[in-house]
């Protein structure tokens, strides 16, 4: 009896594989194992991270960039669509990582604005038509299915376009290019506002009147609530050493809360400098994993800190468009420094969406704007670097054959058939999330320090 | 499986009410199996009864990988494995075994650990068990038990019937499918010198590197025998076969993580070979990856003790719906030396370096079929030179008493 009892318990606790949607489970273990620490430390910022996932299909698309390595890398994973386009150097240059509508923004330089990318989080080398799917995909999953067709095109158009004639990113004092009737209205009113921003200077609204950071007592229930807490004392201590060893003497910090979405749970922080600058300082952390490829990036970066500006001072070129970009090196971990400052503006597709809605703008500018990006994505391409140290340059349009009219056909084909292999599961992938959250908890299951 | 653990945990609970027999119990040698090579996973079979013992392994080298598709050569200097560990024995009946290795504190593909990407030490081994022999109507057996972080089982019967485990790691190990140890509890039978040998392990299914994440626990059952052992060419060969099932789960999600095994394994003094075959439901956390896999390795002495030659090709499949899947080839083709010392039974006479290996080898990767989006290692060529150092010292008996004044 004793043995037939302990035979059942160790066949019960033996393995639990998953329900049926297999898809649900890979979707569960990608987000727990992307959280796990983070939750551990701050669950409440993972809790919304979570939360705001979500919310909509683009914001699941804006907080899932892992999951979307790990599937186009995994043989039969949804997008995982077999490229022509990686040989030569087209095999390793320097990405993004992250290429999406909302990862462009504007920089200020010198008296101009800069539209270009903004976010280097998880710049890593590797194939560059990754980050071409992925910004495919970033303008195709938040819009109707009618539209996919256009907006994939228009992205691969730009690019192409990019590689063959080297083109500068816009400002706001220069033509956008594409720019030939009303269709670049999109890029336009992004400047306009950082420029209005900018001239208000909007970085100081965190600040009391006397000047001081508006620091609140503690985090709210409201997990969308963005405004900042007090910095852990050892937080402190660590961060103004390394800013001092920068050569940003620092006056006030603050611990920023309810910012990004993939990147919520990282640790934010904002500084006063002595000179009066306010400036961001943020936690940086390994990049995305991609399954089988084989750069090690110790190899090229000191560190994630280092890792993350060098990668946005190689793929924006004008020594990163921040004057206060710097890498720190905190023991343990790693984070680096930019310019908080009203002339920095994010495109937003809500908002844009907004203008759809409201006719300020009409589809096509949307087009016009997936077509800028493709072109920005090609020149950020282009200045980058290759796994040997050299400068891609003209090179990356010739391994993949943008001169050659049936290539780029291959090129928009391919595109298209993994961005449409990824929006099979993309819209669906956010329904899942929002069923695991229920099942599992705001957290998913994961656990969390007693 | 049921059928499995019955009949093992049968054989257990009917070992201390046996009378005791007129058959010898079976000689030390053979209460570790039919073990040929030399192992890292546990104590040693030769010395005193009771004492104590010390052991180390290095498996490094010098790797020259060519990537045709970004023309790349990045020769560097790999340190594949290092571990040191001993362990206390009594009565060769009961033990306790520690194993630390050294590790990149970086996981692959992790950018930085600590200090970047330093080398550190941590647990690989650190289990007691229990192992008593007796007969049982004329046929030996030897029943063991082990808990805490234990060997995976099948990677530790396969790696005492492989030669070549300095050179490369076996199929199961290399590509990913199987940890080396985990935290979990162990029991095993052995009957007939190897004829039957079963082992049942209830472990966290994590692995050596992480805690428990679910309330799942790994079962795996591997069983094998040594069924045949005839003279070929005057030298006797003998001849294994090995089965295991894992009924698995990982992670925070449950994730399945199920895996089948099969090898046959052949050890002559003239050659030794090997193949092994696997299936894996539930990969890297992906409850949707399926994976059928294989290797097989051979070697032969070309001038004994001085110059062998060696050939391992492995073949990893990724099974995908409505599609040929990807593919993944390895072939190694070499030669290693023993500096003239033949082993013999595990071990270089006189000596307790147990072995002492250098190889010299050329690989060639190619990855064909829907191979993702990434395509680094279509074809990729390397050599590898490596150097294997195992040492492990006999039991050494320990002073029972102190000496009087």
């Amino acid at each position: 009896m004793r043995l037939t009892s302990t035979l059942i318990a160790i066949l019960a606790l033996a393995g639990c594989a998953p329900g049926p949607d297999d898809r649900a489970a890979v979707v569960h273990e990608a987000l727990a194992r992307d959280n796990r620490d983070l939750a551990l430390r701050d669950p409440r910022e993972v809790e919304a991270r979570l939360a705001r996932m979500a919310q909509d299909p683009f914001s699941f698309f804006r907080g899932s960039v892992g999951l979307w390595a790990r599937d186009v890398t995994t043989p039969g994973a949804p997008g995982a669509v077999p490229s022509d386009f990686v040989d030569g150097v087209a095999a390793g240059v320097l990405l993004i990582g992250d290429p999406h509508p909302e990862n462009l923004g504007t920089h200020r330089l010198d008296d101009a604005l800069l539209l270009t990318w903004n976010d280097f989080d998880v710049a890593r080398f590797g194939p560059a038509v990754f980050d071409l799917r992925r910004l495919a995909l970033g303008f195709a999953v938040g819009r109707p299915a009618a539209e996919t067709d256009a907006l994939i095109d228009a992205v691969v158009d730009g690019y192409v376009d990019g590689l063959r004639t080297p083109r500068p990113a816009p400002t706001d004092v220069d033509d956008v290019p594409g720019d030939d009737d009303a269709a670049g209205r999109i890029a336009r009113e992004l400047f306009r506002r950082a420029r209005r921003r900018g001239v208000e200077r909007s970085e100081l609204e965190v600040l009391t009147p006397d000047g001081r950071l508006a620091v609140a007592s503690a985090a709210p229930d409201d997990l969308e609530a963005e405004l900042l807490l007090p910095v852990a004392p050892e937080d402190a201590a660590r961060l103004q050493r390394a800013l001092v060893d920068a050569g940003l003497p620092v006056r006030e910090l603050a611990r920023a809360i309810g910012r990004g979405v993939g990147s919520r749970p990282l640790l934010r922080f904002v500084a006063v400098l002595d000179d009066g600058r306010v400036l961001q300082v943020k936690e940086a952390r390994d990049p995305i994993v991609l399954r089988g490829y084989a750069a090690e990036h110790e190899r090229f970066f000191h560190d994630n800190g280092a890792r993350v500006v060098a990668a946005r001072r190689a793929l924006v070129g004008h020594d990163g468009a921040d004057a206060a970009l710097r890498a720190l090196s905190l023991s343990p971990g790693a984070a680096f420094t930019t310019t908080e400052s009203g002339f920095v503006q994010t495109a937003r597709l809500s908002r844009i969406d907004e203008d759809l809605d409201g006719g300020d703008l009409v589809f096509d500018d949307l087009v016009v704007f997936a077509r800028l990006a493709g072109c920005l994505l090609a020149t950020a391409h282009r200045s980058g670097l290759t796994v040997d140290g050299d400068v891609v340059g003209d090179r990356l349009g010739a391994a993949l054959g943008v001169g050659d009219v049936d290539r780029v056909d291959a090129l928009r084909e391919e595109t298209r058939a993994a961005t449409y292999d990824s929006l099979a599961v993309a819209r669906d992938d956010h329904d899942r999330l929002a069923a695991l959250l229920q099942l599992h908890g705001p957290l998913l299951g994961l656990p969390v320090t007693p | 499986m049921i059928v499995a653990l019955s009949f093992c945990v049968a054989l257990l609970t009917t070992s201390p009410a046996s009378p005791p027999t007129p058959n010898p119990p079976p000689s030390p040698a053979s209460l570790a199996g039919p073990t040929a090579f030399p192992s890292a996973w546990r104590a040693p079979e030769t010395g005193a009864d009771s004492g104590v013992f010390v052991g180390g392994q290095l498996f490094a080298g010098f790797d020259a990988p060519l990537s045709p598709a970004q023309a790349t050569v990045w020769p560097r200097f790999v340190l594949e494995r290092v571990e040191i560990g001993g362990g206390v024995v009594w009565q060769r009946t009961f033990d306790g075994v520690v194993r630390l290795e050294g590790i990149r504190s970086a996981s692959p593909q992790s950018a930085f650990g600590i200090d970047r990407n330093s080398l550190l030490p941590r647990f690989r081994l650190a289990f007691a068990g229990a192992r008593p022999a007796f007969s049982l109507a004329g046929v030996d057996v030897v029943v063991s038990g082990r808990v805490g972080l234990i060997p995976e089982p099948w990677l530790e019967r396969l790696e005492g019937h492989s030669s070549l485990r300095g050179l490369v790691a076996l199929p199961s190990e290399r590509s990913g499918l199987l940890s080396t140890s985990d935290l979990g509890a162990s029991a095993g039978l052995q009957v007939a010198d190897g004829l039957v040998d079963v082992v049942v392990a209830v472990t966290n299914g994590e692995g050596k590197n992480e805690i428990e994440l679910n309330p799942g626990k790994n079962l795996t059952v591997v069983v094998g025998s040594t069924p045949l052992r005839v003279d070929v060419f005057d030298e006797p060969l003998a001849l294994s076969v090995a089965g295991a099932w894992r009924d698995g789960s990982v992670g925070v999600s449950s994730t399945r993580d199920h895996r089948g095994l099969l090898a046959l394994t052949a050890s002559h003094p003239w050659f030794h070979v090997g193949a092994e075959g696997m299936w894996a439901l539930g990969v890297d956390g992906r409850a949707d990856r399926e994976v059928l896999g294989g290797g097989a390795w051979a070697d032969a002495p070309l001038w004994p003790g001085w110059l062998s030659a060696v050939v391992r090709a492995d073949l990893l499949h990724d099974v995908v719906a409505d599609s040929a899947g990807a593919t993944t080839t390895d072939v190694i083709v070499g030669v290693f030396s023993d500096f003239g010392h033949p082993e013999v039974d595990g071990r270089r006479e006189g000596s307790v370096l147990r072995r002492l290996r250098l190889s010299l080898t050329g690989g060639l990767r190619t990855t064909t079929g829907d191979a993702a989006i990434i395509d680094d290692a279509a074809t990729a060529w390397r050599v590898l030179a490596t150097v294997e150092l195992t040492g492990l010292t006999d039991i050494i008996a320990l002073p029972t008493s102190a000496a009087p004044r």
